[in-house]
């Protein structure tokens, strides 16, 4: 029975310390991990969503963000079927890395479907704001605030990659994933603030670069 | 090799590859990957892992070649198992060995891979002496086969893109200039590059030594392109060409097929690369704008789209001047041959038209988009460009044709940019503007934008509303959006002001006329209540829009004195008039939503520029003064607040727009004083208007006195007294009774009584809630005044306040001792304190600025009064603090300095231990920054010369307290972020409370460090007043005849007063650098960065400085120069008496090298690696700027002296060994070699990118990219270096002499055939 469940190989890629390893470890039996500990090389988490289609497994290659515990880098992309690109809203070079990812995963895998999340949107200290996220907009990628610590937004990118591969924009999650309960409330008015950024920010002009960060 | 080896890595990277391995097993067959890369023989076992001969699965190539990748990367001309140049050659033949055998089987990754290795090799090695050949390399394979054609584009294409688009090989950075020099001479064909560089280009066969500039000592080598022989069409053309030959293949095509539209999609993405970069004669040389907009109509969506977008880029070219500055805009909206395709293109995208062209409707629309960006930026970037004032398209016809089409697009994400551009560009261009073709589209534009607009409004009302279907947005463009708000806020945002630009540019092209041509239509709307909210809205817009144009014309007319414009405002002004009274006469319709009264409101005092006093007494029929009351009593009217909350909104509102009504018409309103003050003096005596908009009157009548002209500072006293006078007399009150002592001001909070209300579950003090009451409103009424009338660009009533600044400056003062107090245990533990719930709710957890949670409201009467306390007691400290940081504006406040400086420290600082982060935090924003920002820089004083009395002022006031500042904020703090780093280091739980908590104490230590690195920019920023950035001092240097320094105009935000103070006091001088040195020890980034770059571009010039009277100036001249820069600091800084160095040259080289190389180690600290790297890179480049680029040769002052602790040798050489040492001792894993290598590049490196980015591959193994340091086992840790030395204890090394004997300049300038190979670590 378990074979007949579609399994997709998704990579997660982004500069170290943003989050991926807590996002993917939110699922399931993972817990919200406080102590940054570097990945080494690549971790494999299948994780298992519940659609109104049937059950759907991503087999997610959480992948260092650091050169020195990159293992094979880009060899973990080989066969990607879809991609989350993670950077964190409180540090700039994180946003400002997300090219390179991007060129780096589209060289193995191409045309395969792409979310770019922005992390740790809890903290009231954001550096990058809404108006200077573009990147996505110039790529086609889809773009979600997330905050691995408050769950805030956790499914997103999941259920947009889903509908991608699935190729029905009407797939939905029909069961929440099992997630730990959040470690803090997401605030909404700090939420509400963010969303009427991002309503500001997509009425701008593209950037020509990417170079004020 | 080891064919076992091989094996293992086989199966290793099967285990690798599978999701079904265990974690374990995967960490152990990656560790034998591992291995393999870091063997010496790593290259072998690359090449051979990915020969295609050996049939390997397609994996197992590409972890060959990354293995291959890695060496190049890691191991290029090191010292450990470095590839020397022949191994370089090596390399690259055996990587064009596997491109060259590529076949179409080969997976794309493989391709991909190759090619990234190949750019590698050409970033390092290209057009060095063993390789000059790449274009007739490219060309072999170019012309091999169609994949050997793709290949040749990808190496291209990713060439650029590593040049151009990203920032990730320093190496890039560094040879930049060299490979561009290359890529021009590859890319343009010969006839284009002789052209542009007649004498500055070469073949890259030719070794002869390249031509310089001229005679004389700065003269350097010339930076040559550089010609490969065979390759004179140049590679530009030859995609152009190719482009074109498919374009024209697939014409008449109902389908492009997959192979075509790979090949066109590839030359045309490879060609985008370049398009913004390469020399406009080129584009034109190679027809580059027609063969792409030919490819406009190729009939696949993914061509069009990439050739929109390199035409996008294209129009975004900015040539300001020269030959070339009209060229894109002739090619584009002037040759038939482009503009047509482009214009058809465009129809093809249109609704109607969509589906017959395109496979995917999106895909039009994106394409739309572009080609209006292209329009868009033609007109803007190009045709009406601000310096050109003629017109420079002779026949504009199609091209207007085009953008009024794109106007009336109905796709909002089309017609805004290019609504955007008739706005801000043809209608605010004079010469363009009076163009008849141009001029003949008015009518149409400006009847489509007002409809337009009305038509906006209606679609976010209805997108507000929830109802997504019915508000008339195209149905691809709405997809785009998240959600409907962000829909809604794109259309009320960006597309509703370029709307507006249109109204305001037709506005300012004949006034009298569009408010002629609009009043009758905005009438009905004004003057009916039962229009829907949306249209009334946009009439309000398009009201506040013509005015605003209509006062920026008259304000311009004025300034130029231009009768023209002047009789044309004159001629609108009846129209505008009538207009005012049907805004005045709106009658908003009755109900809780008051969005159209505050807009009302908001839309008032946009007539004030109607009503000055020469239009009130010049009129004859009383218009403006009838508008103007009818203004006043409008506003006037609303003012009644009762308890509806909303009503307090349009009170609040009203008092907004009185506000500005003063400030931009003053004298008008005293023309009408009498009534106004009556009319004021009602409200104020009202009970039905609330405190708050009493105060905001205040604020109102003050603002209109401060303003007023007409009025002599006598009469401004008289008027302001009665405003002024009652909060004094408060404040006295207040002072006598309540704030003598912390006792009586418990009493005065009532917190005996509510200690009591807690014991006994009693009622509340109402007496005492009212004087708390009465307190914070006269504080806030004070500071709002205040605010208004006493800053740093309005001091329009500074004499008047002067009268009152000991009555206000002391209670306040004792008001901010007394709110300290109650931190302070001491004061209150003799009162009976029976309820620790009470102590707690006040002083507990909230003191933190941790904020309690709602079930303290839940408490009961008690907890409730506690709640109010609390919030009393926020709102108190706030407002003092803010008033004593207004009121430090005053000098008056300083003129018994040493009582003042004494109270001030008193009052201030008597309970300091017992201060929270946040107390801290509001002291350092609101009191300390504006008294440094403020004390002895008054207005009218001669800042060049830094004027005795505010110096004098700063010495009386400012020494008794900056120094326990600095100690105490260095202290607490560096205690709170170790306290935090302890408890980030503990494990998690899983309580909510916890966590958040954790984050608020997290949130206010970084509130607390900002504020703090805040004042130190403060004083940076002032001693940088006095001692400008190092390129200008080196400037002044090498300029002989300038003898005198300018500083006065400098722009600055420092305090020159303070600034002067600080440079000639060396001890607090010396603890203000400390202090900043420690501030960067707490891992806040954005405090870190503010005090990093100021640190990092003010060490420079300090070194410069340091090193000055270490050397003998040449003349007479320079000797005036440099005394003057030296005797800006105290001799004690810059002179040594026995020739030791400096106690600046030992604080730079020791003390903060160490500090700024922390801060590269801490990971936390990422994002202000690049300024910390470029601070250190010039401080090591100025070091060597007395002696290495000064017009005459300066000689050494102090050059002998065998005891280690004097600086012997050349003084610069010895502090950047200094510097070198402390980098050392401060950073692990770099190879001293290196860096001093490094450093000999640096010191001839002119250009500070390129230093910074020396310095970064010296210092890459020691940079903080590895967070994980942070976790690491501490039994791993690596033993502690020694303590590094002091500056003065090292000695300086003779081979450094010897190196850097005779060098004038870096081997990059001086060898064109420069290696970059053979000096990369």
């Amino acid at each position: 029975m378990a074979d007949t469940i579609p399994k997709f190989k998704l990579v997660l890629v982004g500069d170290g310390g943003t989050g991926k390893t807590t996002f993917v470890k939110r699922h399931l039996s993972g817990e919200f991990e406080k102590k940054y500990i570097a990945t080494i090389g690549v971790e494999v988490h299948p994780l298992k969503f519940t659609t109104n289609k049937g059950e759907i497994i991503f087999n997610t290659w959480d992948t260092a963000g650091q050169e020195k515990f990159g293992g094979l880098r880009d060899g973990y992309y080989i066969q990607g079927q879809c991609a989350i690109i993670m950077f964190d809203v409180t540090s700039r070079i994180t946003y400002k890395n997300v090219p390179n990812w991007h060129r780096d995963l589209t060289r193995v895998c191409e045309n395969v479907p792409i979310v770019l999340c922005g992390n740790k949107v809890d903290i009231k200290e954001r550096k990058v704001k809404a108006k200077t996220i573009t990147f996505h907009r110039k790529k086609n990628l889809q773009y979600y605030d997330i905050s691995a610590k408050s769950n805030y937004n956790f499914e997103k990118p999941f259920l947009w990659l889903a509908r991608k591969l699935v190729g029905d924009p009407n797939l939905d999650f029909v069961q929440a994933p099992a997630l730990q309960p959040p470690e803090v409330q997401i605030d909404n008015e700090l939420m509400r603030q963010y969303n009427v950024e991002m309503e500001a920010a997509a009425a701008q002009p593209l950037p020509e670069e990417d170079d004020d960060l | 090799m080891d064919s076992a080896v091989v094996q293992r890595v086989i199966q290793a990277l099967d285990l690798v590859y599978s999701s079904d391995t265990s974690a374990e097993q995967r960490r152990e067959a990656e560790a034998v990957c591992q291995q393999v890369r870091n063997d010496p023989e790593a290259l072998a076992y690359g090449f051979y892992l990915a020969n295609p001969g050996n049939q390997y699965p397609a994996m197992v190539r590409h972890f060959g070649l990354q293995v291959v990748e890695h060496a190049i990367r890691h191991r290029w001309g090191g010292t450990n198992n470095g590839l020397d140049a022949q191994g370089c050659v090596a390399i690259r033949d055996k990587v064009l060995e596997l491109v060259f055998n590529l076949t179409r089987e080969d997976k794309p990754y493989i391709r991909e891979k190759l090619v990234s290795i190949l750019v590698m090799l050409i970033v390092r090695a290209w057009l060095s002496a063993g390789w000059t050949n790449l274009s007739e390399q490219l060309m072999r394979l170019y012309s091999q086969s169609a994949e050997g054609r793709e290949m040749a584009l990808s190496v291209w294409r990713t060439l650029g893109e590593e040049m151009f688009v990203y920032d990730r090989d320093p190496v890039v950075t560094i040879r930049k200039s060299h490979l561009t020099n290359g890529i021009v001479g590859a890319l343009l064909p010969k006839s284009v590059v002789v052209e542009l560089y007649p004498s500055g280009y070469r073949l890259s066969s030719d070794t002869t030594t390249p031509t310089t500039t001229g005679g004389g000592k700065k003269s350097k080598a010339v930076s040559l392109v550089i010609l490969e022989p065979g390759n004179e069409e140049g590679w530009l053309l030859r995609w152009a060409q190719y482009a074109s030959e498919l374009t024209a293949s697939s014409a008449g095509m109902k389908e492009l097929g997959d192979a075509r539209e790979t090949q066109l999609v590839a030359v045309i993405d490879t060609i985008a690369v370049y398009v913004e970069w390469v020399p406009i004669r080129a584009l034109v040389s190679t027809q580059l704008i027609p063969r792409l907009a030919a490819a406009l109509l190729v009939r696949s969506d993914v061509v069009r789209r990439r050739a929109s977008e390199a035409l996008e880029t294209i129009s975004r070219r900015n040539v300001a001047s020269g030959e070339d500055r009209d060229t894109v805009l002739l090619q584009m909206a002037q040759q038939p041959e482009a503009l047509s395709a482009i214009a058809q293109a465009y129809g093809t995208t249109l609704p109607n038209a969509v589906h017959n062209f395109w496979d995917d409707s999106s895909e039009a629309l994106v394409v739309a988009r572009s080609l209006a960006m292209v329009c868009a930026n033609l007109v803007i970037m190009h045709w009406t460009r601000k310096k050109l004032d003629t017109n420079v398209l002779p026949q504009p016809e199609q091209f207007v044709e085009l953008l009024v089409a794109m106007s009336r697009d109905t796709r909002y994400t089309v017609a805004a940019p290019v609504w955007g551009c008739w706005g801000t560009g043809i209608l605010k261009h004079a010469a363009v503007a009076r163009v008849p073709q141009v001029a003949s589209a008015f009518g149409a534009l400006t009847e489509h934008a007002t409809q337009a607009l009305f038509g906006l409004c209606r679609a976010a009302h209805v997108l507000h509303q929830g109802n997504h279907g019915s508000a008339g947005v195209d149905e691809d463009e709405a997809a785009e959006f998240e959600s409907v708000g962000e829909l809604r806020g794109f259309l009320t945002g960006d597309v509703r002001g370029r709307l507006l630009g249109i109204v305001r540019g037709m506005c300012q092209i004949d006034p009298a006329g569009f408010v002629g041509w609009i009043l009758p239509s905005l009438a009905p709307v004004f003057g009916s209540s039962d229009q829907p909210m949306a249209v009334v809205e946009a009439a309000f817009m398009i009201v506040d829009t013509v005015l605003a144009a209509l006062d920026e014309f008259e304000q311009h007319a004025l300034e130029e004195s231009d009768s023209v414009r002047m009789a044309q405002v004159q001629e609108a002004r009846a129209p505008c008039y009538e207009l005012g009274r049907l805004v005045v006469q709106f009658a908003c319709p009755q109900g809780d939503d008051v969005q159209l009264a505050t807009r009302q409101l908001s839309t008032l005092p946009s007539f004030a520029f109607l009503l000055r006093p020469n239009s009130i007494n010049n009129s004859t029929d009383g218009a403006p003064r009838d508008l103007l009351m009818a203004v006043l009593q409008k506003c006037a009217s609303c003012l009644h607040s009762s308890s509806n909350d909303l009503a307090l909104v349009v009170a609040r509102r009203a008092t907004a727009a009185l506000v500005r009504i003063a400030s931009t018409i003053p004298d008008s309103l005293m023309l009408v004083y009498t009534d106004l003050s009556q009319l004021v003096q009602e409200r104020i005596a009202d009970p039905a208007v609330s405190q708050s908009v009493k105060s905001y009157l205040r604020e109102f009548q003050l603002a209109l006195i401060a303003g007023a002209t007409t009025c002599s500072l006598p009469e401004r006293k008289a008027l302001a007294q009665p405003v002024i006078q009652p909060m004094v007399q408060a404040l006295k009150t207040l002072s006598s009774l309540s704030l003598q002592s912390p006792t009586a001001f418990i009493e005065f909070l009532g917190l005996p009584h509510l200690d009591q209300a807690f014991a006994s579950n009693g009622g509340v003090d109402e007496e005492a809630r009212a004087r708390r009451g009465q307190l914070s409103a006269t504080l806030s009424t004070l500071y709002i005044c205040l605010n208004r009338t006493l800053g740093n660009s309005d001091t329009g009533l500074a004499a008047v306040w002067s009268d009152y600044v000991d009555d206000l400056a002391q209670p306040i003062l004792l008001l901010i001792r007394c709110i300290h107090a109650l931190w302070n245990s001491a004061h209150w533990q003799h009162l009976p304190w029976q309820s620790a719930q009470a102590h707690d709710r006040l002083f507990g957890i909230a003191a933190d600025g941790i904020s309690t949670d709602d079930t303290t409201v839940a408490g009961g009467p008690a907890a409730k009064e506690a709640r109010d306390v609390q919030n009393s007691l926020a709102v108190l400290r706030g407002h003092a603090y803010r008033c004593l940081g207004k009121l430090v504006h005053l000098p008056e406040l300083f003129s018994g300095s040493d009582d003042m400086a004494n109270n001030f420290t008193g009052c201030l600082f008597a309970d300091a231990p017992s201060l929270t982060a946040r107390h801290w935090r509001l002291l350092l924003v609101e009191v300390m920054r504006p008294v440094l920002r403020t004390v002895g820089n008054w207005p009218g004083q001669d800042m060049s010369s830094g004027s005795r009395r505010g110096v004098d002022a700063v010495a009386a006031f400012i020494p008794a307290w900056l120094g326990p500042l600095f100690a105490f904020c260095t202290e607490q703090l560096g205690a709170e972020w170790q306290a935090l780093a302890q408890r980030n280091s503990q494990p998690t739980t899983n309580s909510e409370r916890d966590v958040g908590t954790e984050i608020t104490r997290d949130a206010v230590i970084r509130d607390w460090t900002r504020a703090w690195s805040q004042l130190l920019v403060e004083l940076l920023s002032s001693i940088v007043y006095w001692i400008p950035d190092a390129t200008q001092i080196e400037h002044d240097l090498m300029s002989s005849a300038r003898v005198a320094i300018d500083v006065a105009n400098k722009p600055n935000t420092g305090n020159p007063a303070l600034g002067s103070w600080l440079l000639h006091t060396p001890d607090m001088f010396a603890a203000t650098l400390t202090a900043c040195l420690s501030a960067l020890r707490f891992s806040d980034t954005q405090a870190v960065n503010r005090t990093g770059m100021l640190l990092a571009s003010l060490t420079p010039s300090l070194a410069l400085i340091a090193l000055m009277p270490m050397y003998e100036p040449p003349s007479p001249a320079l000797v005036s120069t440099a005394t003057s820069y030296t005797s800006r600091l105290d001799s004690s800084l810059t002179v040594s008496s026995n020739g030791t160095c400096s106690s600046i040259f030992a604080w730079l080289v020791s003390d903060c090298v160490s500090a700024l190389a922390a801060v590269l180690r801490d990971p936390l600290l990422i994002d202000v690696q690049d300024h910390v790297l470029l601070g250190v890179a010039d401080l090591v480049y100025f070091s060597a700027s007395i002696v290495e680029r000064m017009p005459v040769n300066w000689s050494f002052r102090h050059s002998s002296g065998a005891n280690t602790s004097n600086v012997a040798g050349d003084p610069g050489l010895a502090f950047r060994h200094a510097v070198l040492s402390s980098l050392l001792a401060s950073l692990d894993n770099v190879d001293r070699v290196s860096v001093e290598n490094t450093f000999a590049l640096i010191v001839g490196e002119s250009e500070s990118k390129r230093r910074r980015a020396l310095l970064r591959v010296a210092l890459q193994p020691a940079l903080a990219v590895e967070k994980s340091k942070l976790f690491d086992d501490k039994t791993q840790a690596k033993p502690a270096k020694p303590k590094h030395l002091s500056a003065n204890e090292h000695d300086v090394d003779g081979s450094w002499s010897n190196k850097l004997a005779g060098h004038n300049a870096s081997v990059l300038d001086n060898d064109d055939h420069f290696d970059l190979s053979s000096l990369l670590p």
